[in-house]
């Protein structure tokens, strides 16, 4: 019990470390990426030629980015540098070896 | 009033030429005439001149050596002249670019987009004749491969729609073609195992759903997988619509709503519809295409 109970916390740490979620709102959509003690944290997706949008943090370690809405597009996240696919529902492979994630609008 | 239309004038004239010299301006950034001549080649070859200008900008601030950008360029130039969509070529450049890949992996990267393109450009010529909707199976197809469906998978789909479509209407063998990628690729998406994807797929048109009822079930599945992980819950969905579920009550009510409503099925079924065809996978179908399951 005690070591199902340790799992359960390391595994809530691990998630509260990098999660991630996307937002409608009036703006557009707001990407927010829960990501403690990095320096930066950048967006790239599909709609505009994967041209850097930075984020800027919130309290608690929330990186916050907003996009326009309305078409399918892929995304991922360059956090410190390196490349981050965080967890998403719709994913496909990138042909480099890792995934990307994709947004679709009507769901 | 003539001062101040030849005013106007000049002025449109002006700013008409610097945004020309602009453009000019991106040749001249790249200085090696080879690179030059490489972006002529690619907008000759139908890639739009913007979005040559664009990824060659961005492999040179990646600090791409002359070789490897007219490298990538020529590929480029190559598919496109295939008649593969160059716009996913780009994209793919500037992906690469943005993650900070080499050159050789971007290079390898073009061919796996390039080939992706051409097998489901060969494919979906097989099922669907109007050149619009061609393009749109080819590019569903393509995205449906890059979420990971497997060539093998493919085919079995391939043939169990080739087998649909003999006592269909040209037009609705087209659209069924169509939903039936559209509903296969969206389970790739959600990270249902190609076989598992391609089985559902294949049990639905063997249940003789139509174009309507590929659309139910696809949404359905999308609302369903919000609650329950998709990789359980296509077997589940290939169980009941081999069982002859009714898509609309799956639609209004998701898996476990559906009661005793099932699909009525014409006695002329030639897929073995009966209740509990397909028991295994491919009995029927006449083409030797999926004996069973495959063990993955």
């Amino acid at each position: 019990m005690k070591l199902y109970a340790v799992c359960c916390f390391v595994l809530l740490f691990l998630a509260g470390c990098s999660s991630h979620s996307v937002k409608r709102g009036p703006e557009g959509l707001q990407f927010r990426l829960r990501a403690k003690d990095v320096r930066s944290v950048v967006l790239h997706c599909s709609l505009d030629g994967y041209l850097p949008r930075r984020a800027s943090v919130e309290e608690n370690g929330v990186w916050v980015v907003t996009v326009p809405a309305g078409h399918a597009f892929r995304y991922f996240y360059v956090v410190d540098g390196k490349v981050l696919t965080p967890d998403c529902r719709f994913k496909e492979r990138d042909d480099f070896g890792n995934e990307n994630c994709l947004y679709v609008p009507f769901l | 009033m003539r001062i101040w239309l030849s005013t106007v004038c000049v002025l449109f004239l002006l700013v008409t030429q610097v945004q020309g010299e602009d453009k000019e301006g991106d040749f001249v950034l790249m200085e090696s005439q080879q690179i030059r001549a490489s972006i002529r080649h690619m907008v000759q070859a139908g890639v739009p001149k913007e979005q040559a200008l664009k990824m060659t900008r961005r492999m040179i601030q990646n600090r791409f050596r002359e070789e490897q950008v007219i490298r990538v360029n020529a590929k480029i130039q190559k598919s496109a002249e295939l008649g593969l969509p160059a716009e996913d070529l780009v994209d793919k450049v500037l992906e690469g670019t943005a993650k900070g890949v080499s050159a050789q992996s971007l290079v390898t990267a073009l061919e796996r987009v390039a080939a992706r393109h051409a097998l489901a450009a060969k494919e979906s010529g097989l099922l669907v004749r109007e050149r619009s909707r061609q393009r749109t199976l080819t590019r569903i197809m393509a995205q449906a491969f890059a979420a990971g469906v497997e060539e093998e998978d493919m085919l079995r789909l391939r043939n169990q729609l080739l087998l649909r479509a003999r006592n269909l209407p040209d037009q609705e063998q087209e659209d069924l073609a169509l939903e039936t990628w559209r509903l296969t690729r969206e389970l790739a998406r959600l990270g249902v195992p190609s076989f598992d994807a391609a089985i559902m797929a294949n049990h639905a048109l063997r249940q003789r759903y139509n174009t309507i009822d590929m659309i139910r079930v696809r949404r359905s599945f999308l609302k369903d997988s919000m609650n329950t992980p998709p990789d359980i819950l296509v077997g589940r969905y290939s169980v009941a619509i081999r069982a002859g579920a009714d898509s609309e009550d799956l639609e209004k009510n998701g898996l476990s709503g559906i009661g005793g409503k099932q699909r009525p099925r014409s006695s002329s079924d030639p897929f073995g519809g009966g209740q509990g065809a397909g028991g295994s996978e491919g009995s029927g179908s006449g083409h030797g295409h999926g004996g069973g399951s495959r063990g993955r």
